[in-house]
């Protein structure tokens, strides 16, 4: 894995600054980096580091309050909230802890829902959602229950289709497994892997070195800046023993 | 109990302005319930009073150029009969300035010293005229325009009475708006001096007290058939009064009937906005169970009981609803002399309310035990709540169970389907608020509707209490025929017929007021009901008040007398006004000289061809010598009219105002908490890559068109159904009118439902721009 790699989205001098009581304080501080496209980055760091912030300047989710974020070519820093909500929808997949699908949708539903704000062509979005299931491995009766009607592992794996159905650049994922048993846990990520071996350009903030092992970078975030970047060979569910011990050496070495 | 109160206290502050709109409508409907009640119970007694103060007379009969003492014998022999007293009077036709307009009314003049036990004159204001002096009823000062001290003068034939204004009486019998005589006082030397003058105005009062209110149409009836059926003076031009009945009945409805119609209207939107609470308390007992299942959870984990966290609901709702009824009820009371003002204008009834303890505390405690009772039965559903289920938020209906309209197998665009799968979730308050929105526009839409009818179209409101209302009428007793002709001559007018009014006649023995017509074929008013106008002089129309009493219609024949001849006259249809009662009967020229040959009629009506130019007519008019009086008849009734148009404008403005008020603030309740509760979804929308405007779109698609339909559907059945409705109120009052023509004016009524359709547009963009607070990395924050 080399620098000839397309940055599909590049940060530049990123800085997140929320209003508290003693005055500002940046929860970013000119953070810069390149997403290549093809890569699973993870993003590691302690609770408050940052991480989920970062994910949703990434992704368009939320503005930054200096730097500029270029996404799949397009300056993210020119658009409103709306051109935010337009741009997500085509090209950025988004992945909850807690989930969040619409209770009142099947998971069918749910994902046909946000394909339908880009095409209208319901027929092709739905088969398009089909094919999704079937690569997560929810069959057809699952996927016309309700979310609070299945389980998490199930729901969330409707929650991957949902972002992957309008192919996004990159699906961002903020600790997909965290509301979910160790099971589940690993069938979401099996998903993740295997979506990310078709092509599917993915970024994951997660905690546990489990789910960062699925990476083949690692980003580790202190205190609003990049402290450590690892690249690694491509995670194989088999070995790897020596993959997984530079990835510890690394996290210890920035006192993980 | 102390737990409860905690907790009641608690979510009163969690959520105060749902509980400020709960106890606004709570208000409302108090104040609208207290005032009706109180008019309704309270206002007849005002005359009841009155009359009883004044001893007065439940039948009084005016009558010249008769044995007044047989008379007054043979009605106390009369079966029920009290009391008989008998007294001179003078009393005529006469035109008096009203409200700043010349206007024909019939005027009684009393010796104020003579010997009088029944109908016994008490001041309202001022004092008792000396010479030069004279007291009028109460209704000159309240209706008519006059003020202690200024000059009040009225022709009597052969004399002019001119005298300062020195009292006001609180006269009972000769003294309401609706009944145009008038009884005035003046001292006994300047009686004698009238009396003298004016000859031709002698006539007697006979007044008779009776032992049951009952009896008194039995007893007119009887008195007038025996005694008037072949009295020879029945036919008469204006100036001499032969002979008037005045029953109690007659002069109560006319004092009281326009409070009767405003408690009416009052109670019925009391009734609309109390039921409206209801509903909305309903609704905020199942959203706060709802909102705060987690709680209650909580609660019921720490070991409250289901009947705890209950009463702690009905204290919540329960302290709003008494809260918003005592302030509703003090705002009554506040207003109550108000509107005894507002009534004391057209009734001249002064009506000092007081204070009402059954009432108040009849209207308090209903609205209490009302608002209770809802919250007990909606607070049922704590029961099915167990601490479990509560703490997981699983309220078993709040939680959707079906995926109703799939997304891929429903046609529909994304949009659509979203929003009807948001209205079938809140059905029950889509309904709800359809419902609100379709009652008050049904309101709104009656009373615009009345509005429109008579206040835009006057002639309507003319039609139905004048009968004819022609552009100019000129009076002139001597040459009728010739001014009738040469009018006719003149290019400016349109049609010319002569039409009398207030002929004095007997129907089958009963006195009525003859309205007589040389060419039905020129009447162009609201006085035909059914069937036709009499064709020929043998045909005659009834009023309704005596198709109804006597059971005639057309095709079947009465006896008319007058002059005392009679004859039989085939009914040709029947005609409604309000003048006299509905006692009229209508009858040709021709008809009524079969019975009395040297008859001729006096008042000679035009249309114009212009009717904007009547002024100009009127004045010419007046200066011609044989001309006793031209009016401008349509814009004096016009003016007549106005105090009641205005009235119903008023009413129509402050409903529709209310109506829009009441929709927007039940829509605000349903939105916001629809808001509130599906923050997370929107949210998870946003994230998704629905913009605002979308989910806003969504929203309005969602919730609004149940409100408009409800809006559509009440403007419908508001303006179908008014007129019917109206004509059941107005026949039930006895009035003398079986049908009122109201329809809905189509331009107003769609202007109103677009105008309540935009104000619930802007409730909903106002209260759906909160969903542009709502963001997508909220979600993630927490
Ligand atoms: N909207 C906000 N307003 C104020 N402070 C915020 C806001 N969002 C995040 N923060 C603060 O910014 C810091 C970083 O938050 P962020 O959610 O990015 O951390 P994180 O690395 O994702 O932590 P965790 O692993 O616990 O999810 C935290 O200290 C948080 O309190
Ligand atoms: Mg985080």
């Amino acid at each position: 894995m080399g620098g000839e790699q397309r940055a599909v989205v590049s940060a530049r001098r990123l800085t997140k600054t929320f209003a508290s009581a003693g005055g500002g304080r940046d929860v970013l501080n000119a953070v810069s980096l390149d997403i290549r496209a093809g890569d699973f980055t993870v993003i590691m760091g302690a609770s408050g580091a940052g991480k989920s912030t970062l994910l949703y300047a990434l992704s368009g989710m939320d503005r930054p309050t200096a730097g500029r974020v270029t996404f799949a070519g397009q300056d993210l820093s020119g658009l409103n909230e709306s051109g935010l909500a337009r741009f997500r929808r085509r090209h950025a997949g988004f992945v909850f802890q807690q989930i969040y699908l619409l209770d009142n949708l099947s998971l069918l539903d749910n994902a046909v829902v946000a394909g339908l704000l880009v095409t209208q062509n319901k027929a092709a979005i739905a088969a398009r959602a089909l094919a999704l299931f079937e690569r997560v491995r929810l069959d057809r009766d699952t996927i016309l229950k309700l979310p609070s009607q299945v389980s998490g592992g199930e729901a969330q794996r409707a929650g991957i289709v949902r972002a992957l159905i309008n192919r996004p650049a990159v699906l961002f994922a903020d600790e997909p497994t965290g509301a979910l048993d160790q099971t589940s846990g690993t069938a979401v990520l099996d998903v993740l892997s295997a979506v990310h071996r078709s092509g599917q350009t993915v970024v994951m903030v997660t905690h546990d070195l489990k789910s960062a092992r699925r990476g083949n970078r690692i980003l580790f975030l202190r205190d609003g800046e990049v402290t450590g970047d690892l690249d690694l060979p491509p995670y194989r569910s088999r070995g790897g023993e020596e993959r997984n011990a530079r990835l510890r050496a690394f996290l210890d070495g920035q006192g993980w | 109990m102390r737990a409860a109160a905690v907790l009641a206290c608690a979510a009163l502050r969690r959520h105060p302005a749902s509980a400020a709109v709960l106890g606004a409508f709570t208000a409302l409907a108090a104040f609208l319930v207290t005032l009706g009640l109180i008019v309704a119970t309270d206002y007849g007694s005002a005359f009841d009073q009155l009359f009883d103060a004044a001893h007065g007379p439940h039948l009084a009969v005016l009558e010249a150029g008769r044995d007044s003492a047989q008379d007054a014998a043979d009605l106390l022999a009369a079966d029920g009969v009290e009391e008989v007293e008998e007294e001179a009077v003078l009393a005529t036709a006469a035109n008096l300035d009203f409200a700043g307009q010349d206007v024909m009314a019939w005027v009684m003049v009393s010796d104020l010293d003579a010997a009088r036990t029944m109908d016994v004159a008490a001041l309202v204001e001022g004092a008792w005229p000396g010479d030069g002096e004279v007291a009028l009823p109460y209704v000159l000062a309240t209706s008519g325009g006059y003020a202690l001290g200024a000059v009040f003068s009225v022709e009597l034939p052969g004399t002019t009475l001119t005298a300062t204004v020195s009292g006001f009486t609180a006269e009972p019998v000769f003294g309401g708006a609706a009944y145009q005589w008038y009884r005035l006082y003046v001292s006994s030397s300047a009686y004698a001096d009238l009396a003298e003058a004016a000859p031709a105005a002698a006539a007697t009062l006979i007044s008779a007290r009776v032992t049951d209110v009952a009896d008194v149409d039995r007893i007119q009836l009887d008195f007038v058939r025996d005694h008037f059926a072949a009295d020879a003076a029945l036919v008469g031009d204006s100036t001499v009064t032969v002979a008037e009945v005045y029953p109690y009945a007659t002069a109560r409805l006319g004092r009281t009937f326009f409070a009767s119609i405003l408690a009416a209207i009052l109670l019925v939107f009391a009734a609309l906005v109390a039921a409206v609470s209801l509903v909305v308390v309903r609704f905020r007992v199942r959203t706060t169970i709802e909102e705060s299942v987690q709680d209650i959870g909580a609660e019921k984990a720490v070991g409250f009981t289901s009947g705890q966290i209950a009463l702690a609901l009905l204290l919540q709702f329960g302290l709003v609803a008494l809260a918003g009824a005592l302030v509703g009820v003090g705002l009554a009371y506040l207003a109550l002399p108000g509107v005894a003002r507002l009534l004391e204008a057209q009734s001249a009834l002064q009506w000092r309310p007081g204070f009402y303890p059954g009432v108040t505390a009849g209207v308090v405690l209903g609205l209490l035990a009302a608002v209770v009772a809802t919250t007990g039965l909606a607070a049922l559903r704590l029961r099915r709540l167990s601490a479990l289920t509560a703490l997981r938020s699983g309220l078993p209906s709040a939680g959707v169970t079906a995926n109703r309209l799939p997304l891929v197998t429903t046609a529909g665009s994304r949009t659509l389907l979203l929003a009807l799968k948001q209205s079938l979730q809140a059905r029950g308050q889509l309904a709800m608020t359809g419902l609100i929105a379709a009652l008050g526009t049904v309101a709104a839409t009656a009373l615009l509707s009345m509005y429109a009818s008579f206040g835009l179209t006057p002639e309507k409101l003319s039609d139905a209490l004048v009968g004819e209302v022609p552009d100019v009428t000129v009076s002139s007793a001597a040459d009728a025929g010739a001014v009738a002709e040469e009018l006719a001559a003149r290019p400016d007018v349109d049609s010319v017929f002569l039409l009398d009014l207030n002929v004095r006649l007997l129907v089958d023995g009963a006195l009525a007021y003859g309205e007589v017509v040389s060419d039905s074929s020129e009447l162009r008013g609201g006085l035909l009901l059914s069937g036709a106008y009499p064709a020929g002089p043998g045909e005659v129309a009834l009023g309704v008040y005596f198709a109804d009493l006597f059971d005639v219609h057309a095709g079947d024949t009465v006896t008319l007398s007058a002059g005392g001849v009679s004859g039989e006259f085939v009914v040709s249809g029947e005609i409604q006004t309000v003048q006299n009662a509905g006692q009229v009967v209508l009858v040709t020229v021709a008809g009524l000289q079969s019975l009395v040959p040297e008859y001729t009629p006096s008042r000679v009506c035009a249309y114009l061809a212009d009717p904007a130019e009547s002024g100009a007519l009127v004045t010419e008019l007046a200066a011609d010598p044989r001309v006793g009086e031209a009016v401008d008849f349509r814009a004096l009734v016009a003016a007549e009219q106005g105090v009641y148009t205005g009235l119903i404008g008023a009413v129509a403005g402050v409903i529709t105002l209310v109506t829009a008020g009441v929709v927007g603030l039940v829509l605000y309740l349903v939105l916001a908490t629809a808001i509130r509760r599906r923050r997370q979804a929107h949210g998870i929308q946003k994230a998704v890559g629905f913009t605002t405007r979308q989910l806003i779109g969504q929203i309005a698609l969602a919730y609004l068109p149940a409100v408009l339909v409800g809006i559509g559907l009440g403007a419908v059945v508001g303006g179908l159904a008014t007129g019917p409705a109206m004509t059941v109120i107005f026949r039930g009052l006895g009035l003398g009118l079986a049908t009122v023509d109201v329809t809905a004016n189509v331009g107003l009524t769609v202007a109103l439902a677009i105008g309540l359709g935009l104000c619930a547009l802007a409730t909903t963009l106002a209260v759906a721009a909160r969903l542009r607070k709502v963001s997508a990395k909220e979600l993630v924050v927490e």
